[in-house]
């Protein structure tokens, strides 16, 4: 073959001519925008039957095989760098750590309750006990007549879903009816992972006003509690005492605490001191708690009513972070991202594991939309 | 104190690696053990991204990086290069000894660059020159601060990267720096380690680090400068997470670069499936191994937050 003078290009146009291929070879002219028209100047145009240009071909894909990397590198450029990553190293992927069980199953929860597209609560509460501090806890509320289809078995087939004890199972089904309201709890660090449903009674006013002038407590919440990761399982009853004076709430919560933790007590009355400067007490909401398996001795003051923020309480959050030996800095880290929210309920006393804790939950959203039907 | 609005925006700027040599020895460099194999790009490449902007005007700015740019004796070519296409602001990235010496700044302003991300690892010499491995680097450091101030059209930012040797210093660092009228914005980075393992044990609880940086954050504003802090979880930064900003240019970098970056895992969280937060990197697979999950403190952002 006779050699020639080298003519550069940058462009070239395919067409079908006759029987063979026609190769249009040339030069951008310009440099137009990646909108603009693009206008070749041809040089040279090389017509080549299919079967010269079938080897052309293979000889072009031999040619470009040492220049592999720095094409697939240059490619890689445009990318996105996890698309990059991949790009310039397929195959390859970092090792991650496990992940977080806890986190996936509370995320499967959310997204169970939230597939059913009906109003519900979100609360985010945390609890203080000697040593520890857990955020990772939340409660989601529906309205029974909310939950599409049979409300009874589309509620306990996400505690299917979550291995909820049969036996727990059946208590739940059988006491179904008395629920106005259904709550899923959820809680979960390193050791464990308790899943809850609450059974929230329809308490009428009358039913209310009656069990005040007994001075009989009225059963509000029936609760069912197992941990997925061991085998612990717990049925809670939650006895609301209507109408309860400030003295009466403040005598109550001393029985609870029986004289065995006299700092947490001056906490619980000191909170319920604030509540009672924004609203009587009368429209507070005072809970005590059984748990006829376990040594659980503990109450839940529900102060929504006085509007007081997590703010609002401050000095008390830090005597309890001082009681329970939470390190400031670790406190502070999660006072600073609530801090602004609205105050929910405070509960504590004995739990069941014989620690003093206290559980506050706060900043209540309602998803998807604020549903008013609900407290 | 309010947030000082935004001064640079990722998107508007292009970043080219142009040299991936050194003469610091930073204990939390990120591409210490690539240096010696990445490649940096072409004088071909860096043109026919000025072609590129003269162009398309895609970018405002460039930034020049690498490793340590200031030992490219070119650096001043590329820089005009740069602003003869079009580029408004060409930048690079330095630990600015070089700026030391007030004739090499003026020729790099001479030459188009005028803005200086200035890496700043600690607030005393004693410890900055520990961490960078070199003695007398601080005094550099600052000297060549101080010599950027002697030029109206220059800003200078500065990046200190968060890790166990320097959590303690932010605040002194915001100080240290507070008499430089061109210091518009101060970055704060926490320290990955591009693996999954903190084998130098740099990586510091972002617990620990908090008190820390948000005072370096609040001190930083009221001299109304811009702060920007990286890696850090956007929850714990509470009131203080507009500061949060994980924004990247444009970075074009040997692809080989992605797959250790990659090593780090970002976006993990125990809440990542259903926080409503947007620019958090979570944390990262070193990180959750040294330090694990911190359920006892993250709260995920919800929907309506």
């Amino acid at each position: 073959m006779n050699t020639t003078d080298a003519v550069p290009a940058d462009a070239f146009k395919l067409a079908l001519d006759g029987q063979g291929i026609a190769i249009d070879f040339g030069k951008l002219e310009g440099t137009p925008l990646p909108s603009d028209p693009v206008t070749i100047s041809v040089s040279d145009r090389v017509v080549m039957p299919v079967l010269t240009a079938r080897r052309l071909l293979i000889w072009l894909d031999d040619a470009l095989k040492p220049h592999a990397g720095t094409l697939r590198a240059e490619q890689a450029k445009a990318l996105a760098p996890a698309d990059a990553a991949l790009a310039a190293r397929p195959g390859q992927s970092s090792q991650r750590p496990l992940a977080d069980i806890s986190g996936e199953k509370a995320a499967q929860l959310l997204r169970m309750v939230g597939e059913w597209g009906v109003p519900h609560q979100y609360e985010r509460s945390l609890r203080l006990s000697a040593g520890s501090l857990q955020a990772n806890r939340f409660l989601l509320t529906l309205n029974t007549r909310d939950i599409p289809g049979d409300p009874s078995a589309r509620t306990l087939a996400v505690c299917d879903y979550f291995a909820m004890p049969p036996t727990l199972r059946q208590a739940a089904e059988a006491n179904f009816a008395m629920a106005k309201c259904v709550h899923f709890g959820f809680e979960g660090d390193p050791q464990s992972i308790i899943c809850k449903l609450y059974l929230e009674s329809a308490v009428s006013a009358q039913e209310a006003h009656r069990a005040r002038t007994a001075n009989q407590p009225v059963l509000l919440h029936l609760a069912f509690k197992w941990d997925l990761l061991r085998d612990a399982a717990v049925t809670t009853r939650y006895l609301w005492h209507p109408g309860l004076s400030a003295s009466e709430i403040a005598t109550r919560l001393a029985q609870v605490y029986r004289d065995q933790q006299p700092a947490s007590l001056a906490l619980a009355r000191g909170l319920l001191d604030l509540a009672v400067q924004k609203v009587a007490a009368e429209s507070l909401q005072y809970l005590e708690v059984e748990e006829p398996e376990t040594a659980r001795r503990s109450f839940d003051l529900n102060i929504y009513t006085t509007k007081l923020f997590v703010r609002d309480v401050q000095p008390l959050l830090a005597r309890m972070r001082e009681h329970f030996g939470i390190r400031p800095g670790q406190f502070q880290a999660l006072y600073d991202q609530i801090k602004p929210m609205a105050l929910g309920h405070l509960a504590g006393g004995v739990h069941r594991n014989g620690k003093d804790f206290f559980n506050l939950y706060y900043g209540a959203v309602g998803l998807p939309h604020f549903n008013s039907g609900l407290r | 104190m309010a947030a000082p609005a935004k001064l640079f925006v990722p998107r508007d700027y292009v970043e080219v690696t142009v040299h991936f040599k050194c003469n610091l020895k930073c204990v939390h460099c990120m591409i210490e053990g690539t240096m010696d194999w990445l490649r940096p790009e072409s004088n071909e490449q860096l043109a026919r991204i000025c072609d590129e902007n003269a162009r398309t005007h895609r970018w405002t700015g460039l930034t020049l990086t690498g490793a340590e740019v200031t030992l490219r004796a070119d650096l001043p070519d590329l820089a005009r290069t740069a602003r003869a296409a079009g580029f408004r602001h060409v930048r690079i990235q330095t630990h600015g000894m070089r700026l030391a010496d007030v004739d090499y700044c003026r020729d790099l302003v001479d030459a188009g660059i005028d803005e200086y991300l200035v890496s700043v690892t600690a607030a005393d010499a004693a410890d900055h020159d520990a961490i960078t491995g070199v003695p007398g680097s601080f005094d550099r450091t600052v000297r060549g601060l101080e010599n950027l101030e002697r030029f109206p059209q220059v800003s200078v930012l500065t990046n200190t990267v968060i890790t166990n040797r320097s959590y303690r210093q932010l605040p002194a660092v915001v100080r240290r720096l507070a008499h430089l009228q061109r210091l518009v914005q101060m970055e704060f980075w926490s320290y990955w380690p591009m693996r999954e393992t903190d084998d130098k044990d740099l990586i510091v609880s972002h617990v620990a680090v908090l008190p820390y940086l948000r005072q370096a954050i609040a001190d930083a504003r009221a001299l109304g400068r811009v702060v920007e802090a990286k890696n850090f979880p956007e929850c714990l930064l509470g009131p203080d997470r507009d500061a949060l900003d994980n924004g990247q240019p444009k970075l074009v970098i040997d692809p080989e670069f992605w797959p250790e970056f990659m090593r780090n895992g970002f976006h993990q969280c125990v809440h990542r499936q259903y926080c409503a937060a947007r620019n958090c990197l979570g944390l990262n697979t070193a990180y959750v191994n040294k330090y694990g999950w911190h359920g006892d403190v993250l709260v995920p952002f919800s929907p309506e937050a």
